[in-house]
Protein backbone atom coordinates (compact mmCIF):
# COMPACT_ATOMS: atom_id res chain seq x y z
CA UNK A 1 0.00 0.00 0.00
CA UNK A 2 2.97 2.73 -0.29
CA UNK A 3 1.91 2.90 -3.39
CA UNK A 4 -1.39 3.99 -2.84
CA UNK A 5 0.16 6.52 -0.05
CA UNK A 6 2.19 8.25 -2.63
CA UNK A 7 -0.03 8.59 -4.98
CA UNK A 8 -2.55 9.95 -2.45
CA UNK A 9 0.00 12.64 -1.24
CA UNK A 10 0.63 13.15 -4.78
CA UNK A 11 -2.76 13.90 -5.97
CA UNK A 12 -4.83 14.80 -3.39
CA UNK A 13 -4.68 18.50 -3.81
CA UNK A 14 -4.81 18.14 -7.64
CA UNK A 15 -8.10 16.46 -7.29
CA UNK A 16 -9.69 18.74 -4.54
CA UNK A 17 -8.95 21.48 -6.68
CA UNK A 18 -10.84 19.65 -9.99
CA UNK A 19 -13.82 18.94 -7.72
CA UNK A 20 -13.95 22.53 -6.18
CA UNK A 21 -14.32 23.72 -9.74
CA UNK A 22 -17.88 21.99 -9.86
CA UNK A 23 -20.64 23.04 -8.29
CA UNK A 24 -20.59 21.27 -5.32
CA UNK A 25 -19.43 22.95 -1.64
CA UNK A 26 -16.24 22.02 0.53
CA UNK A 27 -18.57 19.30 2.56
CA UNK A 28 -19.04 17.55 -0.86
CA UNK A 29 -16.17 18.09 -2.42
CA UNK A 30 -13.88 16.22 0.65
CA UNK A 31 -16.56 13.75 0.65
CA UNK A 32 -16.43 12.84 -3.33
CA UNK A 33 -12.35 13.11 -2.81
CA UNK A 34 -12.38 10.92 0.02
CA UNK A 35 -14.68 8.83 -2.45
CA UNK A 36 -12.54 8.96 -5.41
CA UNK A 37 -9.15 7.49 -3.36
CA UNK A 38 -11.11 4.64 -1.69
CA UNK A 39 -12.25 3.54 -4.78
CA UNK A 40 -8.93 3.69 -5.73
CA UNK A 41 -7.95 2.20 -2.98
CA UNK A 42 -10.31 -1.01 -3.51
CA UNK A 43 -8.69 -1.45 -6.89
CA UNK A 44 -5.08 -1.75 -5.44
CA UNK A 45 -6.78 -4.14 -2.73
CA UNK A 46 -8.36 -5.92 -5.02
CA UNK A 47 -4.98 -6.29 -7.33
CA UNK A 48 -6.01 -4.84 -10.05
CA UNK A 49 -3.05 -2.82 -11.92
CA UNK A 50 -4.37 1.40 -12.63
CA UNK A 51 -1.61 1.62 -15.13
CA UNK A 52 -2.33 5.52 -15.06
CA UNK A 53 -3.53 6.49 -11.29
CA UNK A 54 -3.65 10.30 -12.26
CA UNK A 55 -5.47 10.01 -15.56
CA UNK A 56 -7.48 7.49 -13.67
CA UNK A 57 -7.76 9.68 -10.30
CA UNK A 58 -9.45 12.57 -12.98
CA UNK A 59 -11.88 10.31 -14.65
CA UNK A 60 -13.67 9.13 -11.43
CA UNK A 61 -13.67 12.21 -9.57
CA UNK A 62 -15.11 13.71 -13.15
CA UNK A 63 -17.62 11.56 -13.22
CA UNK A 64 -18.81 11.73 -9.37
CA UNK A 65 -19.08 15.62 -9.42
CA UNK A 66 -21.28 15.25 -12.33
CA UNK A 67 -23.39 12.73 -10.48
CA UNK A 68 -23.36 14.87 -7.31
CA UNK A 69 -24.46 17.61 -9.23
CA UNK A 70 -27.29 15.79 -11.12
CA UNK A 71 -28.36 14.13 -7.99
CA UNK A 72 -29.10 17.18 -6.61
CA UNK A 73 -30.88 18.29 -9.09
CA UNK A 74 -32.75 16.37 -8.58
CA UNK A 75 -33.59 16.18 -5.89
CA UNK A 76 -33.93 19.89 -4.85
CA UNK A 77 -35.87 22.87 -6.25
CA UNK A 78 -34.24 24.94 -9.27
CA UNK A 79 -34.10 28.03 -6.79
CA UNK A 80 -32.18 26.32 -4.21
CA UNK A 81 -29.86 24.43 -6.84
CA UNK A 82 -29.37 28.58 -7.66
CA UNK A 83 -28.30 28.96 -3.65
CA UNK A 84 -25.91 25.76 -3.33
CA UNK A 85 -24.52 26.78 -7.28
CA UNK A 86 -23.12 29.71 -6.12
CA UNK A 87 -22.99 30.11 -2.95
CA UNK A 88 -20.48 27.59 -1.86
CA UNK A 89 -17.56 27.48 -0.98
CA UNK A 90 -18.76 30.71 0.65
CA UNK A 91 -18.19 31.76 4.41
CA UNK A 92 -18.60 35.00 6.44
CA UNK A 93 -14.82 36.10 6.10
CA UNK A 94 -14.43 35.63 2.48
CA UNK A 95 -14.35 38.44 0.60
CA UNK A 96 -17.33 39.68 -1.53
CA UNK A 97 -15.81 40.66 -4.62
CA UNK A 98 -13.89 37.58 -4.57
CA UNK A 99 -17.64 36.17 -4.21
CA UNK A 100 -19.08 37.86 -7.30
CA UNK A 101 -16.22 37.32 -9.70
CA UNK A 102 -16.53 33.69 -8.37
CA UNK A 103 -20.26 33.76 -9.80
CA UNK A 104 -19.69 35.72 -12.80
CA UNK A 105 -17.04 32.53 -13.79
CA UNK A 106 -19.54 29.79 -12.76
CA UNK A 107 -22.16 31.35 -14.71
CA UNK A 108 -20.48 32.11 -17.61
CA UNK A 109 -19.04 28.05 -17.14
CA UNK A 110 -23.01 26.95 -17.12
CA UNK A 111 -23.45 28.57 -20.30
CA UNK A 112 -21.19 25.73 -22.01
CA UNK A 113 -22.65 22.53 -23.61
CA UNK A 114 -21.97 19.84 -20.80
CA UNK A 115 -18.69 18.65 -22.78
CA UNK A 116 -17.22 21.79 -23.25
CA UNK A 117 -17.53 22.58 -19.86
CA UNK A 118 -15.30 19.68 -18.92
CA UNK A 119 -12.73 20.28 -21.60
CA UNK A 120 -12.47 23.90 -20.59
CA UNK A 121 -12.14 22.93 -17.21
CA UNK A 122 -9.62 20.25 -17.39
CA UNK A 123 -7.84 22.35 -19.80
CA UNK A 124 -7.37 24.67 -17.14
CA UNK A 125 -5.82 22.08 -15.23
CA UNK A 126 -2.63 21.15 -17.43
CA UNK A 127 -3.76 18.48 -19.25
CA UNK A 128 -2.78 17.35 -22.27
CA UNK A 129 -5.69 16.82 -25.44
CA UNK A 130 -5.09 13.02 -24.86
CA UNK A 131 -5.53 13.36 -21.02
CA UNK A 132 -8.61 15.28 -21.86
CA UNK A 133 -9.66 12.92 -24.39
CA UNK A 134 -9.46 9.92 -22.02
CA UNK A 135 -10.72 11.63 -18.99
CA UNK A 136 -13.40 13.63 -20.53
CA UNK A 137 -14.70 10.41 -22.79
CA UNK A 138 -14.22 13.40 -26.09
CA UNK A 139 -12.84 12.11 -29.03
CA UNK A 140 -8.80 13.17 -29.18
CA UNK A 141 -9.47 14.82 -32.58
CA UNK A 142 -12.25 17.10 -30.89
CA UNK A 143 -10.76 18.04 -28.00
CA UNK A 144 -9.38 21.38 -29.71
CA UNK A 145 -12.24 22.29 -31.79
CA UNK A 146 -14.43 21.88 -28.06
CA UNK A 147 -11.32 24.35 -26.59
CA UNK A 148 -11.34 26.88 -29.43
CA UNK A 149 -15.58 26.59 -29.66
CA UNK A 150 -15.48 26.92 -25.18
CA UNK A 151 -13.08 29.99 -25.36
CA UNK A 152 -14.65 31.91 -27.86
CA UNK A 153 -18.52 31.09 -25.84
CA UNK A 154 -16.41 32.52 -22.48
CA UNK A 155 -14.73 35.37 -24.42
CA UNK A 156 -17.83 37.67 -24.04
CA UNK A 157 -18.86 36.36 -20.76
CA UNK A 158 -15.19 37.14 -18.75
CA UNK A 159 -14.45 39.94 -21.13
CA UNK A 160 -13.39 42.21 -18.17
CA UNK A 161 -11.10 40.22 -16.91
CA UNK A 162 -9.66 39.27 -20.20
CA UNK A 163 -9.09 42.97 -21.01
CA UNK A 164 -7.41 43.61 -18.26
CA UNK A 165 -4.76 41.39 -18.76
CA UNK A 166 -4.77 42.78 -22.28
CA UNK A 167 -3.83 46.01 -20.60
CA UNK A 168 -1.37 44.96 -18.49
CA UNK B 1 -2.74 29.51 -48.50
CA UNK B 2 -5.71 30.46 -46.19
CA UNK B 3 -5.96 31.61 -43.29
CA UNK B 4 -5.69 29.11 -39.87
CA UNK B 5 -8.86 28.16 -38.27
CA UNK B 6 -9.13 29.06 -34.34
CA UNK B 7 -9.26 25.45 -33.81
CA UNK B 8 -5.61 25.49 -35.72
CA UNK B 9 -4.43 28.75 -33.68
CA UNK B 10 -5.48 26.77 -30.42
CA UNK B 11 -3.31 23.48 -31.25
CA UNK B 12 -0.37 25.64 -32.11
CA UNK B 13 -0.95 27.73 -28.18
CA UNK B 14 -1.37 24.31 -26.83
CA UNK B 15 1.93 22.33 -28.89
CA UNK B 16 -0.92 19.66 -29.61
CA UNK B 17 -0.08 19.58 -33.59
CA UNK B 18 -0.43 15.93 -34.35
CA UNK B 19 2.70 16.14 -36.90
CA UNK B 20 5.04 19.23 -37.84
CA UNK B 21 2.85 21.65 -40.25
CA UNK B 22 5.88 23.52 -42.31
CA UNK B 23 3.02 25.24 -44.19
CA UNK B 24 0.73 26.19 -41.36
CA UNK B 25 4.11 27.59 -39.58
CA UNK B 26 5.14 29.42 -42.42
CA UNK B 27 2.00 31.19 -42.90
CA UNK B 28 1.13 31.79 -38.99
CA UNK B 29 4.46 33.22 -39.04
CA UNK B 30 4.25 35.58 -42.32
CA UNK B 31 0.31 36.35 -41.90
CA UNK B 32 0.02 39.15 -39.97
CA UNK B 33 -4.26 38.69 -39.47
CA UNK B 34 -3.04 34.91 -38.12
CA UNK B 35 -0.30 36.26 -36.13
CA UNK B 36 -2.67 38.90 -34.26
CA UNK B 37 -4.94 36.38 -33.81
CA UNK B 38 -2.50 33.70 -31.99
CA UNK B 39 -1.44 36.35 -30.00
CA UNK B 40 -5.06 37.38 -28.95
CA UNK B 41 -6.16 33.79 -28.90
CA UNK B 42 -2.88 32.78 -26.51
CA UNK B 43 -4.25 35.74 -24.17
CA UNK B 44 -7.64 34.87 -24.05
CA UNK B 45 -6.56 31.10 -22.94
CA UNK B 46 -4.85 32.25 -20.42
CA UNK B 47 -6.73 34.52 -18.67
CA UNK B 48 -9.89 31.74 -18.82
CA UNK B 49 -7.24 29.47 -17.07
CA UNK B 50 -6.52 32.12 -14.66
CA UNK B 51 -9.76 32.85 -14.01
CA UNK B 52 -11.20 29.46 -13.89
CA UNK B 53 -8.13 28.42 -11.33
CA UNK B 54 -9.10 31.40 -9.22
CA UNK B 55 -12.79 29.47 -8.67
CA UNK B 56 -10.96 26.24 -7.67
CA UNK B 57 -9.94 25.85 -3.54
CA UNK B 58 -6.71 24.27 -2.16
CA UNK B 59 -7.43 22.39 1.10
CA UNK B 60 -5.92 23.54 4.30
CA UNK B 61 -4.44 20.71 4.87
CA UNK B 62 -3.94 17.08 3.30
CA UNK B 63 -5.89 14.40 5.52
CA UNK B 64 -4.88 11.34 6.88
CA UNK B 65 -5.99 8.63 4.27
CA UNK B 66 -9.09 6.66 6.99
CA UNK B 67 -9.47 3.28 5.05
CA UNK B 68 -13.43 2.71 5.63
CA UNK B 69 -14.20 -0.25 8.60
CA UNK B 70 -16.36 -1.62 5.84
CA UNK B 71 -12.95 -2.39 3.70
CA UNK B 72 -11.84 -5.64 4.65
CA UNK B 73 -8.88 -7.71 2.81
CA UNK B 74 -10.07 -10.14 -0.29
CA UNK B 75 -8.20 -12.14 -1.83
CA UNK B 76 -7.56 -11.81 -5.84
CA UNK B 77 -10.07 -14.71 -7.22
CA UNK B 78 -8.14 -17.53 -8.93
CA UNK B 79 -9.83 -19.07 -11.49
CA UNK B 80 -11.28 -22.43 -10.95
CA UNK B 81 -12.10 -25.36 -13.59
CA UNK B 82 -14.90 -27.22 -12.16
CA UNK B 83 -14.36 -30.96 -11.59
CA UNK B 84 -16.03 -32.02 -14.82
CA UNK B 85 -13.80 -30.03 -16.95
CA UNK B 86 -10.90 -31.26 -15.52
CA UNK B 87 -12.47 -34.68 -16.25
CA UNK B 88 -12.84 -34.16 -19.52
CA UNK B 89 -9.27 -32.68 -20.17
CA UNK B 90 -8.18 -35.95 -18.49
CA UNK B 91 -10.84 -38.32 -20.73
CA UNK B 92 -10.82 -36.91 -24.17
CA UNK B 93 -6.86 -36.74 -24.65
CA UNK B 94 -6.41 -40.75 -23.45
CA UNK B 95 -9.51 -42.11 -25.35
CA UNK B 96 -8.06 -40.57 -28.65
CA UNK B 97 -4.80 -42.46 -27.64
CA UNK B 98 -6.18 -45.83 -27.03
CA UNK B 99 -8.33 -45.50 -30.46
CA UNK B 100 -5.54 -44.35 -32.82
CA UNK B 101 -2.83 -46.63 -31.14
CA UNK B 102 -4.20 -49.21 -29.04
CA UNK B 103 -7.14 -49.82 -31.40
CA UNK B 104 -6.21 -48.61 -35.07
CA UNK B 105 -8.48 -51.79 -36.92
CA UNK B 106 -11.37 -49.45 -36.01
CA UNK B 107 -10.36 -46.79 -38.18
CA UNK B 108 -9.02 -48.72 -40.71
CA UNK B 109 -11.23 -50.02 -44.14
CA UNK B 110 -12.46 -53.21 -43.92
CA UNK B 111 -10.04 -56.05 -45.58
CA UNK B 112 -11.26 -56.40 -49.56
CA UNK B 113 -11.99 -60.35 -50.13
CA UNK B 114 -13.78 -61.42 -53.05
CA UNK B 115 -14.79 -64.84 -53.73
CA UNK B 116 -14.02 -66.35 -56.78
CA UNK B 117 -17.65 -66.10 -58.60
CA UNK B 118 -17.23 -62.42 -58.35
CA UNK B 119 -13.46 -62.53 -59.80
CA UNK B 120 -14.89 -64.29 -62.92
CA UNK B 121 -17.37 -61.58 -63.31
CA UNK B 122 -14.83 -58.87 -63.48
CA UNK B 123 -12.79 -60.60 -65.83
CA UNK B 124 -15.60 -61.30 -67.80
CA UNK B 125 -16.81 -57.87 -67.93
CA UNK B 126 -13.61 -56.20 -68.47
CA UNK B 127 -13.41 -58.36 -71.67
CA UNK B 128 -15.97 -56.10 -73.13
CA UNK B 129 -13.90 -54.36 -76.13
CA UNK B 130 -15.65 -50.44 -76.07
CA UNK B 131 -14.15 -49.72 -79.32
CA UNK B 132 -16.75 -52.14 -81.11
CA UNK B 133 -20.63 -52.15 -81.80
CA UNK B 134 -22.76 -52.77 -78.84
CA UNK B 135 -24.27 -55.84 -80.31
CA UNK B 136 -21.18 -57.16 -80.54
CA UNK B 137 -20.34 -57.43 -76.91
CA UNK B 138 -21.49 -59.91 -74.59
CA UNK B 139 -22.96 -58.13 -71.84
CA UNK B 140 -23.70 -60.04 -68.39
CA UNK B 141 -26.57 -59.18 -66.14
CA UNK B 142 -25.61 -60.30 -62.84
CA UNK B 143 -28.20 -60.33 -59.31
CA UNK B 144 -26.46 -60.50 -55.99
CA UNK B 145 -27.76 -60.82 -52.81
CA UNK B 146 -26.96 -59.26 -49.79
CA UNK B 147 -23.74 -61.11 -48.71
CA UNK B 148 -22.67 -60.72 -52.54
CA UNK B 149 -23.40 -64.43 -53.79
CA UNK B 150 -24.79 -64.14 -57.42
CA UNK B 151 -27.89 -65.55 -57.93
CA UNK B 152 -29.29 -64.81 -61.00
CA UNK B 153 -26.90 -64.40 -64.30
CA UNK B 154 -28.43 -63.02 -68.10
CA UNK B 155 -26.61 -62.20 -71.07
CA UNK B 156 -27.86 -59.79 -74.08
Amino acid sequence: MEQFNDIYKQHYTSIYRLVSKFRVNSHEAEDIVQDVFVKLYLQFNSGNQVQYPKTWLYKVAVNSCINAVSRRKETESLESVSQLEFGTFDSLETDIDQNEQEEIIRNALLKLKEHERLVVILYSEGLSYKEIAEVSGVKFTSVSQNLSRALDKLRPLLKNHYYEMLNQ
Amino acid sequence: MKCLTNEQIQRFIDREMPSLQPDEFQHLTSCPDCKALYNEQKLLAESIKKQINSVAKTPERIPEFQVPASITYTAPRVKRFPLWAKVAALLIPACFVWKMAIKPDKFSEKEFKPTAESIRMYEMCNSVDANTAFQENMIITTVTDANGRVVKCGTN
